[in-house]
C-alpha cells in the first residue's frame, strides 16, 4: 500500500513538473510573440497588403481548379475535345519556359541562343507528353487549400492537400505560382509530398549532360518527345 | 493503472486544446531566379563528385541500383502487381493503415527524442483510436479527429540533433538511403516491439510492407522508367527532397 502511494506521487510529481514546464514555455513564446507584435506597426502596412495577394492567389487557384473541373466533367465535351480545352488551359497556366530554363540549371547559359528555342519548344512538348495526358487517370479527387505563402522573387507557395477517403491517407500537393506584372499567375512548379518536379527534373537533366553534354541530351530529349508522342495513351 | 490513465488523459489535453509546443519554423526560399541557380549544388552531388573516391561511391551506387532494379522487375514487381490485382483498393488501403499502426512505437519514441510532444501525444492517440475503434490498425478513424499521421523515424531524429546525412548510398533490397538513415533502419527494426513477438511475424510484417509500399509507387516508378533520362538521378534527387521534406516535417 505504501509503495503504491509513493508510485502514485512520484508519477504525480513528474506530470505536475512536465505540465508546469510546457505551459511556462507556451506562455513565454506567445508572451514573446506579443511583444513582437506590438512593435509591428509599420509592419502592419506590408501585412494587409500581403494578405490582399494571397486573398488573389487564392481566387485564382479556386477559378482555375473550378474551370479544370468543368472541362472534366462536361458531358457535351467527347475525349478528343476536352484534351484540347486542357491543352489551352496549360497554355495560359503553366510557364514552361521558366521550367526549362530551370530544369537545365547551370547549362542554360551554355546552350546558344537559337538552341534555346528549339530546347524550350521540345521542354514544352516533353512535359504535355508526360502529364497533361494523364488527366484521363484523375478520379474526382478534392483538393482543399492548406495556405498560401509568400516566397521570394514574385512566387507563392500554394499548398494544398488531396483528401483520402475515409481511413486513407491525405496526400500533399503543392504549386508554386509566379505572379506577372499584369496580376496574372503561372504555375512554375508542381511539388507532391515534398518532391518538386523541376528540381528532379535538373538532376536528372544534368545528370546526364555532365556526362555526355548538351547536344547529346537535346538530341536524346527529341527522341523521347517523338516516342511519347507516338505511343497510345 | 488509475496512474496510467491520467497520465494518458492529461495527453488528451495537449492534443485537444490549443497549447501548441512547436515553434513556428522559417520559411527558406529555395527557388532562386535560373540565372544564379548555378550556386545550387545538393551536398550529395559535391559527394559524389569531389575527387576519385567520390566517383566510385557512384559507381557503386548505380551498380547496386541496377541490381535491385533487376531484382525488382523479376521479382518484386511482378508480386506488386498481382498483389494489386488481387486485393482491391479498399483492402489495400486497409493493409496500408495496419502497416501504419504496427510501426507506431516506433514514431511515438523517435517523437519523443525528438521534443515534439505534441507528435508524441497524436501518435500514441491514434494508435489507441486506430487499434480500437478501427480494429486492429485497419481503419485510420483518427484521421477523421484531426489526427494527422506523420511518422518518425530514427534517421529523422539523429538529423534533427544536427547529424550530417553521409553520402547517398543505394542500399541492396532497400534502395535509397543515406549513411545516416540506413543506420537508422537498423535501429526503426530493432526498436519495433511487434518484430519481436516471433521471427515469423517479423518477416510477414516486413515483406507485406516492402510489397505494399511497392505496389503504392508503381505508377510511379513505371513514369519515372518512361520519361526520365537518368533513372537513378532522378530516383537519388527525389529521395533527397523527401527525405528533407520528411524531416522538416513538411515545412521545406
Amino acid at each position: 500500500m505504501n509503495t503504491n502511494i509513493i508510485m502514485f506521487y512520484k508519477y504525480f510529481f513528474v506530470l505536475t513538473l512536465f505540465i508546469a514546464i510546457s505551459f511556462t514555455a507556451e506562455k513565454a513564446l506567445s508572451d514573446g510573440v506579443d511583444i513582437i507584435q506590438s512593435n509591428k506597426t509599420e509592419m502592419n502596412l506590408l501585412d494587409e497588403k500581403k494578405s490582399a495577394l494571397i486573398k488573389e492567389t487564392e481566387d485564382f487557384v479556386a477559378s482555375i481548379s473550378s474551370n479544370f473541373l468543368k472541362i472534366i466533367n462536361s458531358d457535351a465535351l467527347i475525349e478528343k475535345e476536352k484534351e484540347k480545352e486542357l491543352m489551352k488551359l496549360f497554355e495560359e497556366y503553366v510557364d514552361t519556359d521558366w521550367m526549362g530554363r530551370f530544369a537545365l540549371g547551370r547549362y542554360y547559359r551554355a546552350v546558344g541562343v537559337d538552341d534555346r528555342e528549339k530546347y524550350l519548344k521540345l521542354y514544352h512538348d516533353y512535359l504535355i507528353c508526360s502529364y497533361v495526358r494523364k488527366f484521363k487517370d484523375y478520379a474526382g479527387e478534392t483538393l482543399d487549400i492548406l495556405r498560401v505563402l509568400q516566397k521570394n522573387g514574385g512566387t507563392l507557395l500554394v499548398q494544398m492537400k488531396m483528401l483520402g477517403d475515409i481511413g486513407s491517407p491525405d496526400i500533399r500537393v503543392d504549386y508554386l505560382l509566379k505572379r506577372n506584372d499584369d496580376g496574372t499567375f503561372r504555375i512554375i512548379d508542381v511539388i507532391g509530398e515534398g518532391i518538386s518536379l523541376i528540381t528532379t527534373q535538373r538532376s536528372d537533366f544534368g545528370s546526364l549532360i555532365s556526362r555526355k553534354g548538351i547536344a547529346y541530351f537535346v538530341d536524346k530529349l527529341s527522341t523521347k518527345v517523338a516516342s511519347l508522342k507516338a505511343t497510345k495513351y | 493503472m488509475f496512474v496510467k490513465i491520467v497520465i494518458f488523459l492529461f495527453g488528451g489535453i495537449f492534443l485537444f486544446s490549443e497549447v501548441s509546443l512547436a515553434s513556428e519554423y522559417v520559411f527558406d526560399d529555395d527557388y532562386i531566379d535560373p540565372e544564379i541557380s548555378d550556386a545550387i549544388v545538393t551536398v550529395d552531388e559535391i559527394k559524389e563528385k569531389d575527387n576519385n573516391v567520390s566517383y566510385k561511391i557512384e559507381n557503386l551506387n548505380r551498380g547496386i541500383y541496377s541490381f535491385n532494379n533487376t531484382v525488382d522487375r523479376l521479382f518484386l514487381a511482378p508480386i506488386a502487381r498481382g498483389y494489386r490485382a488481387v486485393v482491391p483498393a479498399w483492402g489495400r488501403d486497409r493493409i496500408g493503415s495496419a502497416i501504419t499502426n504496427i510501426s507506431a512505437p516506433v514514431s511515438f519514441v523517435n517523437s519523443a527524442l525528438q521534443g515534439d510532444l505534441k507528435q508524441m501525444f497524436t501518435v500514441l492517440w491514434r494508435f489507441v483510436i486506430n487499434s480500437t475503434i478501427g480494429i486492429g490498425g485497419l481503419f485510420d478513424i483518427a484521421k477523421e479527429f484531426g489526427l494527422d499521421g506523420r511518422h518518425e523515424d530514427f534517421g529523422q531524429t539523429l538529423a534533427v540533433y544536427g547529424l550530417g546525412s553521409g553520402s547517398y548510398i543505394v542500399l541492396p533490397f532497400f534502395g535509397p538511403s543515406t549513411v545516416r538513415d540506413a543506420f537508422g533502419k537498423i535501429v526503426d527494426i530493432a526498436s519495433n516491439p511487434f518484430n519481436y513477438a516471433s521471427l515469423g511475424t517479423a518477416i510477414t510484417i516486413e515483406s507485406t510492407a516492402v510489397i505494399h509500399s511497392r505496389s503504392e509507387i508503381l505508377d510511379i516508378t513505371d513514369d519515372i522508367e518512361q520519361n526520365s533520362f537518368d533513372p537513378y538521378a532522378t530516383v537519388k534527387s527525389a529521395y533527397i527532397q523527401r527525405r528533407a521534406s520528411e524531416i522538416s516535417n513538411g515545412e521545406k
